[in-house]
């Protein structure tokens, strides 16, 4: 034992040393942004990315509609009924991670704070997104979302239990919008200092408590197929929603100025996500008088160029046609629902009277049905009708006369007697009530959950073609039931597929599907008796 | 900006045995700003301490071999550590984001923020001896290590259904056993001045992912995904270096006698390509070794690197692609008529052979072929000489009558001259995204990289 070295490093201990280390180390909160704001700061977002996830779907379910087509022959896309799984990643993903994952802290801090407006407005939002999403795709998560880190892989829940949950955040939303606003203690609305709050009816809680009974009617309507569907239920509903124009549900575009980002029109020339796209022949025959000969509807030059001719699903437009008049650009970018600083609508008064006159239709109440039938068209037309320009492209909307309604109104175009509601094949199926609501409702997600409770019938949808061109989905158009050759889910997003794959692979298994492409056609809840 | 801060109370103990033993002991306390004291309800100021253990022990001294002429030297080495680590500022909760769409306000951010967030914890346990003979003519050193991290502070992408992108968490058990053995020698050295020195190196890691936070089965490495088929991804009871890739889908019951092989879609004649990740290789290496020969003659010198690599996968990302492009040397039998080795299913579950003869087509190559990923994963072993260098250094004697210039060396390097490997690409040496990704990164994918250049250098060495 020659050397013996011993080295104690100083021991800075005792609890009393550690515990003046206490606001030495309070520094876990960011100084840059608040890890939580008062609900007036939330509620905006989960208001305008509800509903932006609404757009983004509408990337695909025009072509499903035939409301527009490819412009390029055999295109391998939507329009021939192939899908990827990236085309529903933004769907599923805004529906949770935008928008939905805000409204749990939000409903908490109004909760806290007594703003019962704040607490039913989360929930209406809540059912709105839902509801879509579901309609889109089925099974979704819901009951096990929204939990973080305690969560990693939410199960999916049923879509008939997912239209309890909403029929459900409905009627609890209905219960705090009617609060006197002697109970609610933060405006539901304010332009001081900034915008905050309601921006989607600026602080009126009647028009969510309208919304959220045209909700509940919309999703009690989609249950037609099933022995239990109650027209008179949704009936009853009805007369509790939308009273006016005045109250559609729809978020206004804006210029996108910093910060603003991606603020203008989904379908416009500026966000450019449909200059591969034009009009379908199937949606202008409707317009230009060739499925109503020699009634030339006034909505033609508004809602598309009268220079249009369409083109047929897998066909394609040479080049050089269907272009909007004086411009390269195609022609939908003419449109009144592509301007850039238009607007966005998620369900309107005029959906909502021709699913009253669908339900009076369906309840036996044929007056009722004929006089809701032709509101909902008086109230489309007065809706677009009011005139306009933009640019560009170069566009001039003419205007509709109350006349020109009137005209309309009374043509052959429209049904004049209770009996020709029905198609003149089968009367059990309102094609007249359906074919004004496709129109009405141009480019709406909802059409496709419409034609999917018809089976796309041509009792109902005339003009409906089934796409051409080799490129077509093999496995729909191979079916031996020619009802289920067309799309009725969309798929699960891609993310999905990664991060949760044994809940996308029970949805596979579920569904009875193999490939992506069958899977596609196998219907959903809803769509089933 | 972003603050951390960390209070460390250390104690270090170090002494010398007897001229013999060596004992090491250390311990630590740390205080972290990051992690949270739920208990407290507080979300900074989590303390945890830890530590380590080391002895050593020189038995040739205990001996007295110190002038034996075989083994001169012996050492026995063995410690027992633990460390831990804290995790990045603000994630316990986490911040909100603007919202730079309509209506603007805040959202949540990507980051999903966790209230009960632990440090992470690796305890390692080494063990190895080092012996030198022949008066360390020649050296011998061996190492054991076996080393188990959990709670690992991890953000793994998750089901945005969770209401985030990402999510902090504790999660997982990853282990390390491995073994590294050195040999050095010098078996000649003759007095006329020649000698040739060896130095190798043996290297055996074996990674496991032992579990994963529940109900995670695998952790996919996001700066990974390269190609469509083909992902990093941590499976559990696999290495944190595995692939994940899209495969043909298999007759999946064990009990057939068709057990794993390809289903034919009856009516088309063509395999059917799966949509599910699952683990189809490990991109590490089983071993690698490397031999460094050193010769010197005088003023001239010699030496070159041998380095082996055996086992591991390369993901061929550039045969992926030109074979979707069409322009691959596998399209090169497009329109040849084949019938694929798979079975096809019958109406009562039960399988036949497939007999269909199809065509090769381009769209073949397009959506089924490259729809999977398993085909264009190869074996990354090699055999390659990293560099090689011919020195040759002036006599000093002829220097001195400059009287300025001490030395003057000229030497030349060869780097990567020579390559030996099945795979068909360029190099299966080979990072898609550098190698900054955490855990498996993305090593072992080859797509579009720029292969290690080969090239030779030539130096002059002048000392004054």
């Amino acid at each position: 034992m020659k050397k013996y070295l011993l080295f104690l490093g100083l021991l800075v201990g005792g609890t009393g040393a550690l515990s003046s280390c206490e606001s030495f180390l309070d520094v876990n909160d960011n100084p840059n942004n608040p890890s939580e704001a008062t609900p007036n700061f939330l509620l905006p977002n989960i208001i305008a990315n509800g509903i932006q996830t609404q757009m983004f779907t509408s990337l695909r379910t025009p072509y499903i509609e035939q409301y527009i087509v490819s412009r390029t022959v055999n295109s391998g896309g939507n329009d021939q009924y192939r899908f990827t799984n990236a085309q529903s990643t933004n769907t599923f993903n805004y529906s949770y991670f935008q928008s939905g994952g805000n409204i749990p802290p939000m409903i908490k801090a109004a909760q806290a704070e007594g703003s019962v407006y704040y607490v039913g407005a989360g929930k209406i939002m809540q059912a709105l997104i839902l509801a879509h999403l579901t309609d889109m795709m089925g099974d979704v998560p819901y009951s096990e979302a929204y939990q973080g880190g305690a969560n990693y892989k939410p199960k999916y829940d049923s879509q008939e239990q997912l239209y309890a949950s909403i029929n459900q955040l409905l009627d609890e939303g209905i219960v705090e919008m009617s609060k006197p606003a002697s109970e609610n203690t933060r405006p539901l609305y304010s332009t001081s200092p900034s915008e905050s709050g309601d921006i989607l009816y600026k602080g009126d809680p009647a028009k969510w408590v309208r919304l959220a009974y045209s909700l509940k009617a919309r999703q009690l309507n989609h249950l037609t197929k099933k022995a239990s569907y109650d027209p008179n239920a949704v009936l009853a509903l009805v007369d509790k929603g939308f009273k006016a124009t005045t109250d559609d549900a729809q978020l206004q575009f804006q210029a996108a100025v910093a910060p603003l980002v991606n603020s203008t029109n989904i379908f416009g020339t500026t966000r450019s996500n449909f200059g591969t796209a034009t009009f379908s022949n199937n949606f202008l025959d409707y317009l230009d008088g060739t499925t109503f000969p020699g009634v030339t509807d006034p909505r033609f030059g508004i809602m598309a160029p009268t220079t249009s001719t369409g083109a047929a699903p897998g066909a394609g437009t040479p080049a050089g046609t269907n272009l909007t008049p004086g411009s390269t650009l195609t022609d939908f970018y003419a449109s009144w629902y592509a301007r850039d600083l238009g607007y966005f609508e998620v369900i309107t008064y005029h959906e909502l009277k021709f699913i009253e006159a669908e339900a009076a239709f369906k309840a036996g109440n044929k007056a009722r049905a004929l006089t809701a039938y032709k509101e909902g068209i008086r109230a489309h037309m007065a809706k677009i009708g009011v005139g306009g320009t933009f640019a560009a492209p170069a566009v001039t909307f003419p205007v509709i006369t109350p006349a020109q309604i009137t005209a309309y109104l009374n043509s052959a175009a429209v049904a004049q007697t209770a009996e020709q509601l029905a198609s003149p094949t089968n009367p059990a199926v309102p094609r007249a009530i359906m074919e004004q609501k496709y129109i009405a409702m141009f480019l709406n997600p909802e059409s496709w959950t419409d034609m999917r409770r018809y089976d796309f019938s041509s009792a109902v949808y005339v003009n409906f073609q089934y796409p051409t061109g080799n490129s077509v989905n093999a496995d729909l158009s191979g079916n031996a039931d020619p009802k289920l050759r067309f799309p009725r889910r969309l798929l699960p997003g891609a993310t999905e597929t990664l991060y949760n794959p044994e809940e996308v692979a029970r949805q596979f298994a579920e569904a009875g599907a193999t490939t992506n492409d069958d899977y596609i056609g196998k219907p959903l809840w809803f769509d089933r008796p | 900006m972003s603050t951390r801060r960390l209070v460390g109370n250390f104690a270090q103990l170090s002494t010398t045995l007897f001229d013999q033993v060596i004992v090491e002991l250390q311990g630590r306390y740390d205080k972290s700003s990051t992690l949270p004291r739920p208990e407290e309800g507080k979300v900074f100021g989590k303390g945890f301490g830890y530590g380590s253990a080391a002895l050593g022990y020189e038995f040739t001294r205990t001996l007295g071999l110190e002038q034996n002429s075989i083994l001169n030297y012996g050492k026995l080495r063995a410690s027992v550590a633990q460390v831990g680590r804290d995790t990045g500022p603000y994630r316990v909760l986490s911040p909100l984001t603007s919202n730079t769409y309509i209506g603007g306000g805040f959202r949540n951010d990507f980051f999903g923020s966790n209230p009960i967030l632990k440090p992470e914890q690796t305890r390692s346990y080494e063990a190895g001896v080092n012996l030198q003979f022949f008066q360390n003519r020649l050296g011998f050193d061996f190492n054991y290590y076996f080393s188990r991290t959990k709670d690992q502070l991890i953000a793994p992408r998750v089901s945005q259904a969770t209401g985030f992108i990402l999510q902090y968490i504790n999660g997982g058990v990853v282990t390390n056993e491995g073994q590294e053995i050195t040999l050095s020698g010098t078996p000649i050295r003759s007095d006329s001045g020649f000698g040739w020195d060896i130095l190798a190196n043996f290297y055996h890691n074996t990674n496991r992912t032992e579990s994963l936070p529940s109900p995670l089965t695998v952790v996919f490495q996001s700066d990974a995904f390269i190609t469509n088929v083909h992902q990093g991804g941590a499976f559990v009871g696999r290495p944190i270096t595995g692939i994940a890739a899209y495969d043909f889908q298999r007759v999946t019951n064990p009990e057939s006698p068709d057990f794993g092989k390809m289903l034919i879609n009856p009516t088309t004649g063509y395999p059917i390509p799966g949509n599910t990740f699952t683990y189809v290789g490990n991109r590490a290496p089983r071993f690698t070794t490397q031999v460094t020969n050193t010769f010197s003659y005088k003023g001239l010198g010699l030496s070159f690197l041998l380095d082996f690599r055996v086992g591991g996968k390369v993901v061929n990302g550039n045969d992926l692609y030109s074979t979707v492009t069409g322009t691959g040397p596998r399209t090169t039998e497009r329109y040849k008529e084949v019938v694929f080795d798979g079975v096809v299913t019958n109406a009562d579950g039960s399988y036949s052979p497939n007999a269909r003869p199809v065509e090769l087509t381009q769209g073949y190559y397009q959506n089924i072929l490259g729809a999977v990923g398993t085909p264009f994963i190869e074996d990354a072993s090699w055999t390659r000489l990293r560099y090689a260098t011919l020195s040759y250094a002036l006599p000093a004697a002829l220097l001195e009558r400059t009287g300025v210039i001490k030395g003057l060396e000229l030497n030349v390097t060869g780097r990567n001259l020579l390559l030996l490997t099945k795979y068909t690409g360029a190099d299966p040496e080979t990072a898609a995204s550098g190698s900054g990704v955490r855990g498996g990164g993305s090593n072992g994918f080859d797509y579009g990289n720029v292969p290690a250049t080969r090239g030779v250098d030539m130096g002059l060495r002048v000392t004054f």
